[in-house]
């Protein structure tokens, strides 16, 4: 049974990768770039998952991620328009970047804004929801994207009223705290959001390191102790507080690190995007993230890396085919509008055919081998009487 | 049936040892159904002690009170002398009480080892950031945890099976990986539920041995529930009886062997 | 004040909505007794409905370059011969879901979390296929009664001819569903394994039969819902159906998951709730704030149910499990 599995899933993995590399219309740093995003968003969904949780609140953190790179470089970042830099005011001071480019460096204080936000916001969600398993957990979860979606969409929150309207001749409208329903940069800037980068594939250089860093984070929590914690949490949480394990701050913290990995691929896509509103936070992202852990497999990190980048790559893949000149305007329709019903097809299939998903746990364990064969007793001869 | 019992102060028959676990008046109500009916007794350092009785007379619910998984209705648990009613589970595995499960609760689909060395959480303290960044810390500590746990495995006799899913374990070798899971925490009180249960008989023999053993290595207090009424007589330094939730006797196996009170729930169990 | 002025209207409208809240999750908590698991899929079973019944009255698709685009049935049926026919078909519907979706994996006890995966996928792919065959244009709704009055004045509440139907069509309804389940030898069935799932397995009632006939009732459920919704507000599109599998979620959780009556009342609570909120305005003039509560409409739901979890995890209905060790 083990080789044709293994064959399918490779099969499937090699051909969706082909195909997405062959796609027109997409650089090929694009599309690079959009699997890293990918990849991060199928961690997010992971984490809560190794402790037994299901969470589809990780839009909520990505929009979060999203919202700090547009405030950080439209808001509070300014383009000297004189000499190009840019100026970064402290209050105290102001820091100048003599550089005509978005400084890369505020995309790093972006990273991290943006996950300390996510990160206060995961720990709230988490401990309301606590208590709460199964669908319980799903709807609140689900719950707290809506909410914040309709807080960022306020045209004033309290005394908070966000910048005045440019298109406003007048002076006297705002634009509301968070751009309102335009978003980020909104009417604020005509070019979009500020580009930390002359190229495209430029944007690599941050997403991939940022991907292998999360990846390798992930890789050495799940075979440490605190992986562990979270295993034997989803197996038996109540056997798993027998051995002393306090589920409750490994689930808190597993919903922490999902809203931090969720908040980067925002501030990652935010550029990209060149644009941010509340509309990037939809249940079908939701879907999709969960779908990218599932379909990947839930068992080990590799599995929604995997999973993250094939929902993604095939979402831009169906997209970008579309657009190949010639095709008949039905075809094109459907290819742009069909993406949903494959990744539907693609969930229900994995469920109920490969439920445990493209990249098993044994997998990993090969490529990366445990080290629990170290200190192994020499001699396989266990003393009879201890038993 | 003489259901009345004088609460134990804690003195044994068999020489004075200082009482680790004690339950006063404790009381556990389902609705209207008492599980545990104003049960007292406690059991002395290094003691085997036995918790025998029909089924559903609440052993494995006393058992639950004394590690937090259900709390008293009214009544006091010791442990140390400290109350520990309001204590949740994981507060009385770090107080260093460990148990197994009646209906085995292993992490079934981590392998044998993984299981083991799971629960070697609390006697470990390596957080996040220094297992991802391997830390000294955490690397001697990996080292010490890996040794403690092939130990384990020796011990109980599945060092063969140390790869294998939990869950494709034979019934046997699951309670005995439920023994060394519970060891793992290295414990000073040790509550087995029935461990004995899907056995064979030389298994059986073999527990008898292992349960002696494993007290006096880890010097360990070791309370068990058992069905196996020839395990329990033989292993067991002091028993209880419960029946519909209430203590009807307690001593040596030979006296409680001989109380009337016994034959009569026992026998009349059955007939 | 305004608020107290328009209670009466937002009460009847909220009964009104509410009623189909109710009913659309009476479809939700009937599969969650029985089989433990949450059918993800009934929202596209909602949209299949009025679109079904959209068909069924003769009338046109929409345009674009669809297959069935600016196509209609060669016939026209009465509006509300078509609603039982519609309703009958999506039944069907969530009688295939079940069989290819959820039996696999209940067949090898999988875990719940993939029955949700795979229910979500179903719900995915139903309103995908929708869009993909008509287009995503909004369709005019049929009208249930042809000729009558848009709506007529009690006091000074305006009710509208179309929310008093939904209203009435979502009560007898209800009703059927609870004389079915009360006075029917199958209904009593349904019920006996809802209530307790092994004592009823004791019992030989046939289990998988039973489920079919569940998922059968809880599509004709949803399918009555959604035709009913799309004659107040039309069809929106094949994504009519998300907004309300998500607000009958939180009427099931709030109600208590798997209590019928629960259900009746948290769809009622919700409509209710969801109304008066939007209807409230006020102006804080130190902040110079206009706030409104239309914008926070959609979130009703889900701050009611995060409420009622933390003062009743079960549900206002719901009883309490007790976890076996």
């Amino acid at each position: 049974m083990r080789v044709p599995r293994s064959l399918l899933s490779g099969l499937l993995l090699l051909s969706l990768l082909v195909g997405f590399s062959v796609v027109p219309g997409l650089s090929p740093a694009v599309k690079v770039y959009m699997l890293t995003a990918g990849a991060l968003c199928g961690l997010s969904a992971y984490l809560p998952l190794m402790a037994g949780q299901l969470s589809l609140a990780s839009p909520a953190f990505y929009l979060i991620g999203g919202y700090a790179t547009g405030m950080v470089s439209v808001l509070w970042v300014k383009e000297d328009f004189e000499t190009g830099y840019w100026k970064v005011p402290l209050g105290f001071a102001k820091i100048t970047f003599t550089s005509e480019l978005y400084p890369w460096q505020m995309v790093v204080v972006e990273l991290i804004l943006g996950a300390i936000v996510a990160a206060a916001f995961g720990f709230v969600v988490g401990t309301i929801a606590l208590r709460l398993q199964g669908i319980y957990l799903a709807l609140v979860t689900i719950g707290a994207v809506e909410i914040l979606r309709i807080l960022v969409l306020q045209d004033q929150i309290g005394p908070f009223k966000g910048p005045l309207d440019p298109g406003d001749p007048e002076r006297i409208r705002h634009l509301g705290p968070f751009g309102g329903a335009t978003g980020l940069p909104g009417q604020l800037r005509t070019e979009g959001m500020p580009q930390p980068v002359d190229f495209e594939w430029q944007y690599l250089l941050i997403a991939i390191p940022l991907v292998i860093l999360c990846a390798y984070f992930v890789f050495r929590l799940e075979r440490g102790r605190t992986g562990r914690a979270l295993a034997a949490i989803r197996e038996d949480e109540l056997a798993a507080s027998a051995m002393g394990i306090r589920p409750k701050y490994y689930k808190v913290l597993a919903f922490v690190l999902s809203a931090v990995f969720a908040s980067f691929a925002g501030t990652i896509y935010a550029h990209a995007q060149n644009a941010w509103s509340y509309r990037q936070a939809t249940f079908a992202l939701a879907t999709a993230m969960l779908a990218g852990a599932v379909v990947g497999g839930t068992r080990t990190f590799l599995g929604p890396i995997v999973g993250g980048m094939v929902i993604t790559g095939l979402f831009e893949a169906l997209r970008s085919l579309a657009g190949v000149d010639g095709l008949p305007g039905g075809l094109r329709d459907v290819l742009l509008n069909i993406s949903p019903f494959v990744q539907g097809l693609i969930m229900t299939v994995v469920c109920v055919f490969l439920s445990k998903g493209l990249i098993s746990a044994r997998l990993v364990d090969r490529l990366f081998p445990r080290d629990t064969t170290l200190f192994r007793p020499a001699s396989d001869a266990a003393p009879e009487g201890g038993r | 049936m003489s259901a009345t019992t004088s609460p134990n102060t804690g003195s044994t028959g068999e020489g004075p040892g200082v009482t680790v676990l004690e339950a006063r008046n404790a009381t556990r109500r389902f609705g209207g159904l008492l599980a545990v009916n104003n049960v007292s007794f406690s059991v002395a350092r290094g003691q085997i002690f036995g918790l025998i009785g029909p089924n559903g007379a609440g052993k494995t619910t006393l058992f639950n009170l004394f590690t937090g998984m259900q709390s008293a209705s009214e009544g006091v648990l010791l442990h140390d002398g400290e109350e520990i009613n309001t204590l949740r589970p994981f507060e009385i595995a770090e107080r260093g009480v460990a148990r197994t499960f009646q209906n085995i609760r292993l992490f079934g689909n981590m392998t044998v080892f993984e299981n083991v060395r799971t629960a070697k959480h609390l006697s470990t303290s390596a957080g996040l950031l220094s297992d991802v960044l391997g830390l000294p810390s955490a690397r001697r500590e990996r080292r010490e945890t890996l040794t403690q746990s092939w130990e384990l495995l020796e011990l109980t006799g599945l060092t063969h099976r140390a790869h294998d899913d939990a869950k494709s374990l034979p019934y046997g070798e699951q309670r005995r990986l439920e023994i060394a899971r519970a060891l793992a925490l290295e414990p000073k009180v040790l509550l087995l539920d029935e461990p004995a249960a899907g056995m064979n008989p030389s298994e059986k023999n073999d527990l008898t041995e292992f349960i002696r053993f494993v007290r006096d290595r880890f010097d360990l207090t070791v309370m068990l529930i058992e069905h196996n009424v020839k395990l329990v007589m033989s292993v067991c330094e002091q028993i209880a009886v419960l029946n519909f939730g209430q203590l009807i006797a307690m001593g040596a196996p030979a006296e409680v062997q001989r109380d009337p009170a016994v034959i009569e729930a026992y026998l009349g169990g059955e007939g | 004040m305004s608020f107290v002025r328009n209670l009466p209207q937002n009460f009847f409208d909220g009964l009104s909505i509410g009623s189909v809240y109710a009913l659309f999750a009476l479809g939700y908590t009937l599969i969650f007794s029985i089989l433990r698991i949450v059918n993800f899929a009934h929202g596209a079973i909602f949209t299949i409905g009025a679109y079904f019944t959209y068909v069924l009255t003769g009338g046109t698709l929409g345009g674009g370059n669809f297959p069935f685009s600016n196509t209609r049935v060669p016939f026209s049926l009465n509006f509300w011969i078509a609603l039982v026919l519609g309703a009958l078909l999506a039944g069907l519907v969530n009688v295939a879901i079940e069989r290819f979706a959820f039996r696999p994996l209940r067949n090898r006890n999988a875990d719940t979390l993939l029955s949700l995966v795979s229910s979500l996928g179903v719900s995915l792919m139903l309103s995908n296929l929708i869009q993909n065959l008509v287009g995503s244009d909004p369709l005019p709704a049929p009208e249930p009664i042809p000729g009558s009055k848009p709506s007529f004045d009690v006091a000074s509440v305006i009710i509208q001819t179309s929310r008093l139907l939904t209203f009435a069509v979502a009560v007898i309804v209800m009703a059927g569903l609870w004389y079915l389940l009360n006075r029917t030898r199958t209904g009593k069935a349904l019920k006996a394994v809802s209530e307790d799932a092994t004592t009823s397995s004791l019992l030989g009632i046939s289990t998988n039969r039973l489920i079919l006939f569940t998922f059968m009732l809880c599509g004709v459920l949803g399918a009555v819902a959604g035709t009913m919704v799309s004659t107040n507000f039309n069809i929106t599109g094949p994504y009519m159906g998300s907004e309300y599998a998500l607000i009958g979620l939180a009427v099931i959780v709030i109600g208590g998951l798997g209590d019928i009556p629960g259900a009746v009342l948290g769809g009622f609570l919700l409509g209710i709730l969801q109304t008066v909120v939007s209807s409230i305005s006020f102006r804080i003039g130190f902040w110079d704030w206009d706030f409104s509560g239309s914008s926070w409409k959609d979130a009703v739901p889900f701050i009611t149910l995060a409420i009622v979890l933390l003062v009743r995890p079960q549900g206002l209905l719901g009883r309490a499990q007790i976890q076996k060790v």
